[in-house]
């Protein structure tokens, strides 16, 4: 569930600016950010995130308001109840398929590896059909792995949260479909909420919610009324 | 092998017996320091001076001078001849640990030569009259190398056998062991004095007994003489009859040649010579044979001194 | 191991090659100064605590350096030769005990030390096997040269010829090892210690003359004759003293002129020593020399050396430094993307901090450890392998 209120964003030294007055996402459902470029969908897949703090207003996930968290706290936050996709992998190439699976258990204190949690990399890899690629380093695999081993990476926290910024933006059409197969059954089958940035139309079909940022914008910061979901 | 080692008196025989070791006897006939040993015992703080010396009259004189403050020892087996005598390599270290090494000098002892001795341990006791050292009647040629023949010119050694230079030996020793130990050197002096007195008096009794011998030939038994001689103004010459052995012809004719040469009454002994050699002297040449013991080694019974007072005593005897 | 701490490992493993430069690089630049100045400090400390342990020297006129380095380290440099009659001479003093030595000959490259039962009192040396040389031709070996040579008590060591064309003829010397020495960690381990008229039988100043009823040696004489000196196989090539040759041993001449390369004084006090070197201040066929003072102006020049040798090591140093800290810097930058990322899936700002430094701080603790290493070892064997390399 991510509840927003009264949200006012702009970057210094810029005039970009993005001003949401109410949105809220179910838990559980998948959604689907579509916008031309710069209207700000990345923008708020960040303050959802916790990466961005907003200029006014709040956000609440998961029952959690992020807005009202220490630095510190949000990053925990993050680490364990939010998983990260990106449209650049952002793999580690120094590391195998498997340690980058298991990063975040490596980089937050508040996260502990333990043998099962390894266990469960292994599992998460057979899943999306890269067993015997975990001794491999990043740029030993496809375009494709790797986009499979950056989900693997985002979810391995288990997290009720999945946010994917243009997840299928560097993949051919082919992989596109393979690795939004394994997401969608991945969240069904888990439960996790979905929020995904994309501006590729022929994929919508798979999501529950769109949230179109050109009418969002038309409807705007002063209009105050919710932006509904169009389907 | 026998060791011989000389303690003064049975005093220091009881203080010493730790250190002297086994198979150890005390030297007869030295009883007359015995009471200093004992009055100076308690004087002695430190251990005493180790000295290994290279004959018996410098042990003698060492142990006379030295009393309770040396501790002296003659390795050399009572049957050998110390001058000719070869250590072992094991008494050769035992001399290295010695505080001092007394050495005769002119020669004496020629393994001195070849170990490996302790310079700052060496006296040499002849060091200061070595312009009184007799050369010897032989020497030995040879040649080798590109330096071709040369003569190694051999000394007579017996030097302690004229009393002025045993005084100078003596002195030596003392000098030595003053240096050792200034502490003692009180002890040492009036110890010297009452030893050269005793030399000064062998001197005078030597010197009497040979007057009446002035200008009568005398053979030696032994080249062994030669300062005696210088002494007292002796006519010797000396031939090589071993008192122990039957006389080879070689001997017999070597006497035949001097005494055609200058006809000898008298031959010193280095001991008692075989009876049938003696007989056969004085029966074919009129020659009467006495003893005159260098005392080089240590005798069986008595001492230094005393042995050289009855060499006198035979002396003055022969000569009534 | 803890996450960042595993990270940085990798990363590090990863970029392998990188860091075995930087490691090789940072070692040397920490070992080359430290090492330099244990090395000099320890071998210093041995030299001046020998030259401490021998109170005078009395030599030829010449450079006092050489007399020293030849008397108290062996070095090979053979000093002008004084009569041995100056050792006595030191005696008649009565201010001070004279030790002569002879250092000139060499079994191999162990130095033949000539001397006297002294020197091993004076040096507080003691035999772990067998004995002190009693007599002529014996030996008595250094631990170290023990273990060089290969020998053991009751076996022989050959005094090594000069020069190839050693014409003047004089033989080598087969000596018998009479006793090995306890380690006394000082030039004396690798000596070979013979009595002062051994070293003067080598030089040819004392034979016997069994040389002359033995045919074999007859032969080597003719050879010599001839100059000939290599090619007949029946020359005996040494000489050696037995105990059945020993008593015909004897010297030529005056042993007082006799050779020896200088007199080590023991004084018997301060007041002694002081007195003695005022005897020989105006002396001009021999020199007095206190061992502690020529080092330590031999030591004083080594440390202008040292410190003209560190200010390159610093200079270097601070280049390496420099290069190493652009090398860390670059690679920052290039890291700039990987720390985005950490911190956007929720890396924790100590964590990514701490994984960046890592690579700079786990460099430059196994560059310590290396250099630290280096100069441990350094000070264990370094001191006799720069000995080795001085030839002292």
């Amino acid at each position: 569930m991510i509840e927003l209120r009264d949200l006012a964003f702009s970057y210094p030294d810029s005039d970009f600016g993005l001003s949401i007055t109410g949105l809220e996402i179910a838990a559980g459902t998948t959604t689907a950010f579509i916008g031309p470029s710069g209207s700000g969908k990345t923008t708020l897949l960040n303050l959802i995130a916790g990466i961005l703090e907003p200029d006014t207003g709040s956000v609440r996930t998961n029952g959690t308001l992020v807005t009202e968290l220490s630095d510190r706290a949000r990053r925990a936050f993050r680490v364990t109840e939010i998983g990260l996709v990106f449209q650049e992998f952002e793999l580690l190439e120094y590391l195998t398929v498997l340690d980058n699976i298991l990063l975040p258990y490596r980089i937050n204190p508040v996260l502990k590896l333990q043998p099962e949690i390894v266990e469960r990399a292994k599992t998460l890899a057979a899943r999306v059909g890269i067993t015997d690629k975990l001794r491999r380093r990043p740029r030993q695999l496809s375009q494709g792995e790797r986009q499979r081993v950056a989900v693997c990476r985002a979810v391995i926290t288990d997290p009720p949260l999945l946010l994917t910024d243009e997840p299928t933006g560097n993949l051919d059409p082919l992989n596109r479909e393979t690795v939004l197969d394994i997401l969608f059954d991945y969240v069904r089958d888990a439960g996790t909420t979905l929020v995904s940035v994309t501006h590729d139309h022929g994929i919508l079909e798979r999501f529950e919610a769109v949230v179109d940022f050109r009418s969002f914008h038309e409807i705007g910061p002063d209009s105050g009324s919710e932006l509904d979901p169009a389907r | 092998m026998h060791r011989r080692s000389l303690l003064i008196g049975s005093a220091l025989i009881l203080t010493l017996q730790g250190c002297a070791g086994d198979g150890n006897e005390g030297v007869p006939g030295a009883d007359r320091s015995s009471e200093s040993a004992v009055e100076t015992r308690s004087a002695v703080s430190e251990a005493p001076i180790l000295v290994y010396t290279v004959n018996y009259p410098l042990a003698w004189f060492a142990e006379q001078i030295g009393g309770a403050e040396v501790h002296v020892e003659l390795p050399v087996p009572g049957d050998e001849d110390p001058a000719y005598w070869n250590p072992t390599p094991e008494q050769i270290s035992e001399f290295q640990g010695a505080d001092l090494i007394l050495l005769n000098g002119a020669g004496y002892a020629g393994w001195t030569d070849r170990a490996s001795l302790p310079p700052s341990k060496l006296i040499n006791t002849t060091r200061a009259v070595s312009e009184s050292y007799i050369r010897a009647e032989e020497t030995v040629t040879h040649a080798h190398g590109p330096e071709g023949e040369h003569e190694h010119g051999t000394l007579a050694f017996t030097t302690w056998l004229d009393p002025t230079l045993a005084v100078a030996q003596a002195s030596e020793v003392r000098d030595a062991l003053v240096r050792a130990r200034p502490a003692a050197s009180a002890r040492f002096d009036s110890a010297f004095a009452e030893l050269e007195g005793d030399l000064v008096e062998l001197d005078a009794r030597l010197s009497e007994a040979a007057e009446s011998l002035a200008g009568t030939p005398i053979l030696g038994s032994h080249p062994v003489y030669q300062y005696l001689a210088a002494r007292y103004d002796l006519d010797l010459r000396s031939v090589h009859f071993e008192p122990d052995e039957l006389p080879g012809a070689a001997a017999w004719s070597e006497l035949k040649r001097l005494q055609e040469e200058r006809p000898a009454t008298l031959m010193l002994w280095e001991a008692e010579p075989m009876p049938e050699v003696r007989r056969q002297l004085e029966s074919e040449y009129g020659i009467r044979s006495i003893v005159f013991s260098p005392c080089a080694n240590a005798p069986n019974v008595d001492d230094y001194m005393s042995i050289m007072r009855q060499n006198a005593q035979r002396l003055s005897a022969m000569t009534e | 191991m803890s996450g960042p701490l595993y990270l940085a490992w990798r990363y590090l493993a990863f970029h392998r090659w990188k860091t075995a430069v930087l490691v090789t690089a940072l070692s040397l630049i920490l070992f080359i100064p430290v090492g330099l100045r244990v090395l000099v400090r320890q071998s210093s400390e041995q030299l001046t605590a020998r030259a401490e342990a021998t109170p005078l020297l009395v030599g030829a006129p010449g450079s006092p350096t050489e007399l020293v380095l030849n008397s108290l380290y062996f070095g090979s440099d053979v000093p002008t030769t004084l009569s041995f009659a100056e050792a006595d001479a030191v005696a008649a003093t009565g201010l001070a005990t004279p030790i002569p030595l002879y250092v000139r000959f060499r079994v191999r490259d162990q130095p033949i030390v000539g001397t006297t039962p002294e020197y091993f009192s004076l040096r507080g040396l003691r035999v772990a096997a067998g004995r002190l040389p009693a007599t002529l031709g014996e030996a008595v070996l250094g631990a170290a040269a023990a273990r060089t040579l290969d020998v053991g008590v009751g076996e022989h060591v050959i005094s090594s010829p000069e020069s190839v064309f050693d014409i003047a003829g004089v033989y080598p010397l087969r000596m018998k090892v009479t006793g090995i020495l306890t380690p006394s960690d000082t030039p004396d381990d690798q000596a070979v210690f013979v009595d002062v008229k051994t070293a003067w039988v080598i030089a040819g100043l004392g034979h016997g003359h069994q040389d002359l009823s033995r045919p074999e040696a007859a032969a080597g004489v003719l050879s010599r004759e001839d100059n000939v000196v290599i090619g007949n196989a029946a020359v005996v090539q040494y000489n050696e003293i037995t105990s059945e040759n020993i008593d015909s041993f004897h010297f030529h001449g005056d042993p007082g002129a006799f050779p020896v390369t200088a007199v080590i004084a023991v004084p018997d006090d301060a007041k002694a020593s002081a007195l003695l070197q005022g005897r020989y201040q105006e002396s001009t066929s021999v020199q007095i020399v206190r061992p502690d003072e020529v080092m330590s102006d031999l030591l004083g020049t080594v440390f202008t050396v040292e410190r003209y040798v560190l200010a390159g090591a610093l200079i270097v140093g601070l280049a390496t430094l420099a290069t190493a800290l652009l090398v860390f810097l670059l690679s920052l930058r290039q890291r700039q993307g990987e720390r985005e990322t950490l911190s956007r899936i929720g890396g924790s700002p100590g964590s990514i901090r701490f994984l960046m430094a890592s690579e700079i701080i786990l460099v430059l603790l196994v560059a310590i450890g290396i250099a630290g290493l280096l100069t441990l070892l350094a000070s264990r064997y370094g001191s006799s392998a720069a000995r080795a390399i001085a030839g002292l």
